[in-house]
């Protein structure tokens, strides 16, 4: 589904038709948008593999103002393919108690600090490229044409957000009954995720998504009993 | 990168506004400084909760016989502290106030090349080298969470990952929705907190916990 379609079925279920206006057409689009952001967030869907080129003699590097669209590194290998192995601070230490400052001929290990901090180990002497696959953020579906690259089975889950995030204005027992749409979308979320976790153990990468199973979603989907329908929101 | 100017964009429609210029009208009942005021406080509480703001900071230099050193404002907790010369570095072990009374009983005055670093034999916002360095010039390096800016009208912006840009409109939500007025609505500000909740979970995960 492209963005067109998958605001049109917003509109549909909100009994708003072709020409919404308690839900407007720009609010139904950021709802999509902030569904599609929190989906890949939730399920590292979307990876990128780019090349960075290290600077020399330096050990640690922001990444955010390289890849824009950073969330975290999934593998990092050299220009000939070689694996650079992910290290914590701890087994650099015990490897070389020179590694803050110690020059090399190319990377062999890298450290992963903050959400954009990549420490190298060790410091190239000249300028090296390295191909740097990572999880993404989604681009923003700019336009009725753009299509999510999330796999086309959850693009529904994306009209089911929608529907949740158009509700929260309104609260209470009327936001209660768009709760089941949020759930949707969990559901949705979790069974990629666990999908993307499997695959990204079997591919070595060194980051895998959250487990959504492992969050309490008990609060999440309902309303404090006292004031909504609790029957509603379960 | 985030921009907080976009999250409250974000925000303003599930405040029941039209646009956001009604916002600025007199008495509205919430209005933009506030909403940039929760946005800072869930990025202040990011910093203590989380490990996004990491840095490597070489700021300070050692002085000739001075053991202790402040730390930047910005400083929340150390990962790694290090002192570097231009041809080595020395890892500086954590260590206890207590642990350098029973290693050297005068460890405030032993002079040497430091081998250990402590946040508590100081001041708090210090961190004290044992030996005393004998050399000025040294730099003490420090993998660091800091506190990153005020978030503002004037400076909305927040270096995290851009996914991260619904946790701070869901902060100003969660502020609004709470807050005591007409427009309060405790039952949403409790399930925006739930999606806070969510959210830390989620970069707990990533990038790890913080204090």
């Amino acid at each position: 589904m492209n963005r067109g379609q998958m605001a049109a079925r917003v509109s549909e279920r909100l009994a708003e038709g072709g020409a919404p206006t308690f839900y407007p057409a720009s609010k139904i689009i950021d709802g999509l948008n902030e569904g599609y952001g929190f989906f890949v967030f939730l399920t590292l869907a979307i990876e990128r593999t780019a090349p960075w080129v290290v600077a020399p003699n330096t050990t640690f590097h922001h990444l955010l103002p390289v890849f824009p669209d950073w969330i975290v590194p999934l593998r990092i290998a050299t220009a000939s393919g070689a694996r650079v192995r992910f290290s914590f601070l701890a087994d650099l230490a015990a490897r070389d108690s020179q590694w803050l400052v110690s020059p090399g001929y190319q990377v062999s290990r890298y450290t992963f600090q903050g959400s954009d901090l990549i420490g190298v180990y060790q410091q190239p002497t000249a300028p090296q490229t390295l191909t740097v696959t990572y999880a993404a953020g989604p681009a923003p579906l700019t336009d009725d044409a753009s299509v999510p690259e999330i796999p086309v089975e959850y693009h529904p889950a994306l009209v089911a957000y929608a529907i949740y995030y158009l509700r929260q204005v309104e609260g209470a027992q009327e936001f209660g009954k768009a709760l089941k749409y949020f759930q949707e979308f969990l559901e949705a979320a979790g069974k990629h995720g666990a999908y993307v976790r499997s695959r990204n153990l079997g591919c070595k990468y060194d980051t895998v998504p959250f487990e959504l199973a492992s969050f309490d979603h008990s609060h999440l989907l309902k309303l404090r009993p006292d004031l909504a329908d609790r029957k509603v929101a379960q | 990168m985030i921009d907080a100017s976009v999250c409250l964009a974000a925000a303003v429609y599930r405040l029941g506004f039209g646009a956001q210029s009604e916002i600025s009208a007199a008495n509205s009942w919430v209005t933009e400084t506030e909403l940039y005021q929760w946005g800072d406080e869930a990025v202040k509480r990011l910093s203590r909760e989380i490990s996004l703001f990491i840095n490597y900071s070489t700021s300070t230099m050692t002085q000739a016989y001075l053991a202790t050193y402040t730390l930047s404002p910005r400083h929340v907790y150390t990962l790694l502290a290090a002192v570097v010369t231009t041809s080595e570095s020395q890892i500086l072990r954590p260590t206890t106030v207590r642990e350098l009374y029973a290693l050297d009983a005068a460890w405030p005055s032993t002079p040497g090349f430091p081998r250990r670093a402590s946040l508590d034999a100081g001041p708090v916002g210090t961190i004290t080298l044992y030996p005393l360095p004998t050399a000025a010039g040294y730099t003490v390096a420090q993998l660091e969470q800091e506190i990153p800016d005020d978030v503002s009208a004037a400076a909305p912006q927040v270096a995290v990952p851009a996914v991260l840009e619904p946790y701070v409109t869901y902060a100003m939500l969660a502020g609004a929705r709470g807050k005591e007025s007409e427009a309060a609505m405790p039952e949403m500000s409790d399930h925006f907190r739930q999606r806070l909740s969510l959210y830390e979970q989620v970069m707990r995960h990533l990038w790890g916990g913080g204090q």
